[in-house]
């Protein structure tokens, strides 16, 4: 027995002491969200009804967003959200919009309900949308606080170029009605 | 018996390496290093699928010295290797380790099961060693919440 414990030490010694160990941690997740611009402006999305077609119900697309998208299709606002994490801590990730403050002029109302988009992904150059495997479907905002727009595991990415219409579903007093709807993505 | 079973274990774990040693590396200031991984290409981006999974854990400074005494006088060749098994890792592919140096040793990028040449010519000193800066790159999809792995020096002797 003695003499065995012996050649076992040995053996062990000829593949040399090792020490040294590197341990990797998981950083976190990361959400990234751009609304337009990559700067700290707020895109302004611009309807003009003529008096003649107030509430007729003939939806009035956007003519005119400001800045305009380096790489969108004109009149269009890009939308695009990431969701990352690890695949041993895997996430959902939920892009959603308040838009509960209705646009106003003066004491007059328009509910964000008179409001929706149509969806695309042109692509093409800088946050084009190229690589984003998923797509933020078209919708009329709902007037809620969070509604949800889209729902993604990570590591994912989702992008749209949205291209904004006014239903024009009702009359309303003449003026320029402004209001500001807010994109939220949270990872729990 | 059951001594004689442990034995032949051993002897198994030193045949895998009959055609190098490893060398040791256990006066090696630091034993056990630990970091953590960020995104390697953050912000706003439009980022492939790869790009947005991509991470990198970084090191910096980790000294290694290799006892390698037994050695002085013999011409050989020094390697860097990663397991083939990374702890936390599903997919060994997922994973490079890129490292610069200080001079001793080169410079190189191993991925796990692989070894790198990092060292040839004689060996002049009884210990051998360098500071390694190392860049680990890593895959999301692939990664596990947290993945551990030895560094493992080889050392071939080679006809001068």
């Amino acid at each position: 027995m003695k003499i065995s414990h012996l050649a076992i030490a040995a053996a062990l010694a000829a593949c040399g002491a090792h020490a040294a160990t590197v341990v990797i941690g998981n950083g976190g997740g990361r959400l990234i969200l751009q609304i337009g611009s990559t700067n700290a402006t707020i895109n302004t999305v611009n309807f003009s009804v003529p008096g003649t077609s107030v509430g007729n119900g003939t939806a009035v697309t956007s003519t005119n967003v400001t800045p305009a998208s380096p790489t969108c299709p004109a009149n269009t606002v890009l939308i695009d959200a990431q969701a990352r994490s690890t695949a041993g801590n895997p996430r959902t990730a939920t892009l959603s919009v308040n838009s509960s403050t209705p646009l106003t002029s003066g004491g007059f109302q328009i509910p964000f309900t008179q409001v929706s988009w149509t969806s695309s992904t042109p692509g093409g150059g800088p946050n084009g949308c190229l690589n984003a495997p998923v797509t933020i479907p078209s919708g009329t905002f709902t007037g809620a606080a969070g509604q949800a727009l889209i729902t993604f595991t990570t590591s994912r990415r989702a992008c749209i170029c949205a291209q904004f219409s006014y239903l024009n579903q009702n009359v309303v007093s003449a003026g320029t009605y402004t209001g500001q709807v807010t994109y939220t993505l949270a990872m729990p | 018996m059951r001594a004689a079973l442990v034995l032949a274990a051993g002897l198994a774990m030193c045949s895998a390496a009959a055609a190098s040693t490893r060398l040791d590396d256990s006066l090696s200031p630091r034993q056990r290093v630990e970091t953590t991984t960020r995104w390697l290409y953050d912000g706003v981006g439009d980022w492939t699928e790869d790009q947005m999974n991509a991470l990198v854990a970084e090191v910096h400074a980790m000294e290694f010295r290799l006892r390698t005494a037994p050695y002085v006088g013999k011409t050989a060749e020094i390697y860097l290797s990663i397991p083939q098994n990374v702890s936390g890792l599903r997919v060994p592919t997922a994973m490079r380790v890129e490292w610069t140096t200080r001079g001793l040793f080169a410079p190189g990028s191993v991925t796990p099961g692989n070894r790198a040449l990092v060292y040839r010519g004689k060996i002049t000193e009884p210990v051998m060693s360098d500071y390694f800066d190392f860049r680990i790159f890593l895959d999301a999809r692939t990664s596990e919440r947290g993945i551990e792995f030895d560094p493992v020096f080889e050392i071939d002797l080679v006809a001068p």
